[in-house]
C-alpha cells in the first residue's frame, strides 16, 4: 500500500559537473490511478533487475549520510519530514553524480509503501526516453516519457532494519560491472551483502509458500522443488549467481511474471540476485539428482535410495521395486 | 548433530500429527519454547522445520531463515520435513513405522529416532552401537534380528541382488526374503547362540554344512517371504538344532568311530590289493611255462614251418594277453593309490591324528606294497616279451641241434654193432630203408638215432 510519494528532478548533461536539481515542495497524491500506476510499474521493473541484498556501508562508527536522514526520517514519521528527507537526500545524490563524468540527470522518485506489515521506501533514477505520439493536429511526434523499462538505478530500503542495519536492509540494482554508474549506490551508501544460506531457505519457504498457495499436489511440489535444484545445480556448478527471474522462467514458463511477483514479494526477502547457496541447505529440495550424457534419473531420497543398490566394482545400479508402468514402458521401447 | 534433539522438540510438543507417508509431522509448541538452535542443529540430521507460523510473531519463518538467535514461542506451528534414508538417517513414528522402510529388515539405519517405541511408549534414538545399552527389548530384538540377517548371508549359498533373498541348497531348496514383522520381535532372538555356532574357529567346514542342512530342514514347508519371520520367531529352536546337529556329528565322528572306520578302509583297499598280488602270482609262472613249451616244441633253426608259425603266433598272442592285463591292472593300482590318500586325507580331516597307528602303519604300509606291486608287475610285463623273443630266435638264428646218429655196422656174423659217432653226415631216413641201397652201402651205414 503505496504511503507517500515523491519525484524530483536532477539535471545534468553529460561530460559536464554542472548539477541542477529541480526539487517538489509538497508530496504527490497517492490516492490516484496514476500514482498506483507508476508505482507498481517501478516495482515490477525493479523486480525484473534482480536487485542485490545489502547493507549500509558503515566506516568505523560513522553511518553513511544516507542512512542517517532515513533514520531521522523514519524516526519522525511525517509527510513534512518525509518531503525534507527526501530534499537531503536529492542533494547528495547531486554531490555523488557531479563526480561521475559519464552521468546524466533523470527524475528521482521516492516512494514510501507498506508491505507484509513492514514499511519500505523505494527509490529509482528515471531516465526519459522518446516515445511515438501524436499532437493535437495528429502529427505523429516523438513525445517524451518516463522509461520505466530500463530502470537503471533503483533501491528499496526496510524501515524496521534500518537501526540495526541488518543483512538485506537494502536492496538495490548494482550496475558497478558496468563501471559507470555506481554513483547510485555511492548515493544509498551500501554494499552488497547476501546470506546465501538465508536465501537459500528463503526460497525454500516462498516456493512451499507458492506450492500451498496454488493447491499443488505432493507431486507437483516435488517437481518445483525439484526444478529450483536443478537450476542451483546449475548456477553451483558454474559459480554463478542465482537470479530470481530465471528461477520464475525455469520454474513455471507458462506465467514466469506471476512467480516472479511471489518471490520477489517483500516479505519473502528474497534478494533478486544471490551467490548459489551451499548444498547443505538446498539438499532439502530435492532428494535426488543426476542429468548427464543423456540419462536423467531424479527420485525421491526418502522413498527410492533405500531400493537403490549400487555395486561399485561391478559398476551396476539395480533399482528394486520398481512401478510395473516403468517396466511396461522400458519393455516397450525394446 | 543428534537426533537426539528431537527429544526436546516432540516433548515441547503437543501431539504430532502424522503426514499420510510419515514423511513429515506437524507440531504445535505446547509445554515450552523451542530454540532455533535446536532446529538448526537437526537441519545437520536433515529435519527441516517448515510453515512456521505463531500468532505472537507473524515473521517467524523469516526470522528462523535469517539465521539469527530466537524460538518458536508457544502455540507456534511447524511442520518437521523428516529423513527417512537408511544409509544415513531415519526418523520414524514407532518400531513398526521403521521396519516399513524398505531396506531396514536387513540393515539398520546409520542413525535413526523413533518417537515411540512400542513395549515402552517413550522416544529411542539410536546414533552408535552404545545407544543399545538403553534400548527395549524390541529394540534389541530389532537390531539382533538383523544382525542374524547378516549371519543367514554370510552362510548363504547364494544371495539374488535386488531382492536380496538368500538361498541354501543343503537338503533342499531354501530361500528366503528380509522380511519380518514387529510380531517377530515379541520373543528374543537367540543371536548368541547362532552366531556362536556359526563363528565357532573349529570345524568350520563341518558347521556351515551342518547349518545349510538344519535351515533346509527347519524351513521345508515355509514360503520364502514367511520364512525369517519363522526363524525369528523360532531361533531357539533353530539354535537347538545346530546343536544337535553338531552333537550327532560329533557323535558319529569319535575317535573310535574314526578308528573303526579306517580300519575297515583298510581292509577293503587291502583285500584290493591282495586280488591284484595273487593274479600277478600266477602270470609271473605263466612266463617261464610258456618259454618252455614253445622252445622245447619249435623246431629250431627250421624257420618257417607250420608248427613254428603257429608257436610265434601262440607265444605273440600271450605277450598281448599280458600287455593288456598289465593296463588293466595298473589301472586299478592307480585308482588305489588315489584311494590311499583320499582315505587318509579324509580320516585326517575328520580329525584322525596322523600318528595313528592306523595312519601310520597300516596305510602307509598298504601303500608301500601298492608301489611294490606296480613295480612287479612291470616287471611281468618285461618278462612277457621273453616267449615270443626266445621262439624268434630259435626259429629263425639258432643253429639247429646236432644229431645224434647210430652207426650200424655189419659184421661179418651178420650182425648189427651199433657205434655211437658224433661226426658223421647225415643220410635221410629213406634211403635207410631201401634195400637195394644197401647193397651199394659201405660196410657202414647211418641210421638216425630213434631215441632222439
Amino acid at each position: 500500500m503505496l504511503r507517500r510519494l515523491i519525484a524530483h528532478q536532477v539535471i545534468k548533461k553529460a561530460h559536464k559537473t554542472k548539477v541542477d536539481l529541480q526539487l517538489r515542495d509538497t508530496a504527490l497524491p497517492v490516492k490516484s490511478d496514476v500514482a498506483d500506476d507508476l508505482f507498481e510499474q517501478l516495482r515490477d521493473s525493479f523486480q525484473r533487475r534482480n536487485p542485490v541484498a545489502g547493507a549500509f556501508l558503515t566506516v568505523g562508527n560513522t553511518q553513511p549520510r544516507f542512512q542517517q536522514i532515513l533514520g531521522r526520517y523514519v524516526a519522525t514519521d511525517s509527510e513534512k519530514a518525509f518531503v525534507e528527507f527526501t530534499k537531503d537526500a536529492m542533494t547528495i545524490l547531486g554531490e555523488e553524480i557531479a563526480n561521475q563524468q559519464a552521468a546524466t540527470g533523470g527524475y528521482v522518485v521516492f516512494a514510501e509503501y507498506l508491505a507484509d506489515g513492514t514499511t519500505f521506501l523505494f527509490a529509482a533514477l528515471l531516465g526519459t526516453t522518446a516515445k511515438p505520439n501524436f499532437d493535437k493536429k495528429l502529427n505523429l511526434i516523438a513525445s517524451p516519457g518516463l522509461d520505466l523499462d530500463h530502470l537503471r538505478h533503483g533501491a528499496r530500503v526496510r524501515f524496521d532494519k534500518v537501526e540495526d542495519n541488518e543483512t538485506g536492509v537494502v536492496l538495490f540494482i548494482s550496475q558497478q560491472s558496468s563501471g559507470a554508474s555506481d554513483y547510485f549506490v555511492k548515493f544509498i551508501g551500501c554494499e552488497e551483502i547476501t546470506s546465501p544460506e538465508e536465501q537459500g531457505r528463503n526460497l525454500y519457504s516462498a516456493l512451499d509458500s507458492w506450492a500451498v498457495k496454488n493447491d499443488f499436489s505432493p507431486e507437483r511440489r516435488g517437481k518445483l522443488l525439484q526444478d529450483a535444484y536443478t537450476y542451483w545445480q546449475g548456477c553451483h556448478k558454474n559459480r554463478s549467481a542465482m537470479t530470481l527471474t530465471a528461477i520464475a522462467n525455469a520454474l513455471n514458463p507458462q506465467d514466469s511474471n506471476a512467480l516472479l511477483s511471489h518471490l520477489g514479494a517483500e516479505g519473502n526477502l528474497l534478494a533478486g540476485e544471490f551467490p548459489a547457496p551451499p548444498p547443505s541447505v538446498m539438499k532439502r529440495f530435492v532428494k535426488f539428482a543426476f542429468n548427464k550424457s543423456g540419462l536423467k534419473l531424479e527420485f525421491d531420497r526418502n522413498t527410492w535410495l533405500n531400493k537403490v543398490i549400487v555395486n561399485k566394482t561391478a559398476k551396476t545400479l539395480t533399482i528394486s521395486e520398481v512401478p510395473d508402468e516403468l517396466i511396461e514402458a522400458l519393455v516397450g521401447e525394446r | 548433530m543428534s537426533l537426539n534433539l528431537l527429544t526436546g522438540v516432540f516433548g515441547a510438543c503437543c501431539t504430532p500429527n502424522w503426514s499420510a507417508d510419515r514423511e513429515a509431522v506437524e507440531l504445535v509448541v505446547e509445554t515450552k519454547s523451542i530454540s532455533f538452535e535446536t532446529l538448526r542443529e537437526l537441519e545437520k540430521c536433515e529435519v527441516f522445520a517448515e510453515r512456521l507460523t505463531s500468532e505472537s510473531n507473524s515473521k517467524i519463518q523469516s526470522a528462523f531463515n535469517s539465521g539469527k538467535p530466537g524460538e518458536l514461542p508457544k502455540g507456534t506451528q511447524f511442520m518437521l520435513r523428516l529423513p527417512r534414508i537408511v544409509s544415513g538417517n531415519v526418523v520414524a513414528k514407532d518400531l513398526k513405522d521403521l521396519l516399513s522402510i524398505a531396506s531396514t529388515t536387513y540393515q539398520t539405519p546409520k542413525a535413526y529416532y523413533l518417537v515411540s517405541v512400542e513395549d515402552s511408549s517413550k522416544p529411542f534414538c539410536f546414533t552408535e552401537q552404545s545407544s543399545l545399552s538403553a534400548a527395549t527389548p524390541y529394540v534389541r530384538r530389532y537390531h539382533d534380528a538383523v544382525a542374524l540377517w547378516g549371519a543367514l548371508e554370510a552362510q548363504a549359498e547364494h544371495s539374488v541382488l535386488d531382492t536380496r533373498n538368500i538361498l541354501f541348497f543343503g537338503i533342499r531348496r531354501t530361500e528366503l526374503s528380509p522380511k519380518f514383522t514387529i510380531a517377530e520381535l515379541r520373543e528374543g532372538v537367540a543371536l548368541t547362540q547362532i552366531s556362536g555356532f556359526i563363528n565357532e574357529s573349529d570345524r568350520q567346514e563341518t558347521r556351515k554344512e551342518i547349518f545349510q542342512s538344519v535351515i533346509s530342514e527347519f524351513l521345508q514347508d515355509q514360503k520364502a517371504d514367511r520364512a525369517f519371520g519363522y526363524l525369528l520367531r523360532q531361533s531357539a529352536l533353530f539354535a537347538r538344532r545346530l546343536k544337535e546337529g553338531l552333537a550327532i556329528f560329533l557323535s558319529e565322528h569319535s575317535p573310535e568311530k574314526l578308528a573303526q572306520e579306517a580300519q575297515s578302509r583298510y581292509l577293503k583297499l587291502a583285500e584290493q590289493l591282495e586280488r591284484i598280488v595273487g593274479g600277478m602270482e600266477a602270470k609271473s609262472l605263466s612266463i617261464p611255462a610258456a618259454v618252455l613249451f614253445a622252445v622245447k616244441e619249435a623246431e629250431i633253426g627250421a624257420r618257417f614251418t607250420t608248427l613254428n608259425f603257429v608257436i610265434i603266433i601262440a607265444t605273440f598272442l600271450y605277450l598281448i594277453t599280458m600287455l593288456i592285463m598289465f593296463l588293466s591292472q595298473r589301472v586299478i593300482l592307480n585308482t588305489l593309490k588315489t584311494t590311499i590318500t583320499k582315505t587318509t586325507g579324509e580320516l585326517k580331516e575328520k580329525g584322525l591324528d596322523e600318528r595313528n597307528p592306523i595312519l601310520a602303519d597300516s596305510f602307509a604300509k598298504l601303500e608301500s606294497r601298492r608301489r611294490h606291486t606296480q613295480i612287479g608287475s612291470r616287471f611281468i610285463l618285461t618278462f612277457s616279451f621273453v616267449p615270443l623273443l626266445v621262439v624268434v630266435y630259435s626259429v629263425f638264428w639258432a643253429t639247429p641241434p646236432t644229431s645224434h646218429r647210430n652207426m650200424i655196422e655189419l659184421t661179418s656174423t651178420n650182425s648189427i654193432q651199433i657205434i655211437q659217432s658224433p661226426n658223421i653226415p647225415v643220410i635221410p631216413m629213406t634211403e635207410d630203408t631201401n634195400p637195394e641201397q644197401v647193397v651199394d652201402l659201405p660196410k657202414t651205414v647211418l641210421v638216425p638215432d630213434s631215441t632222439q
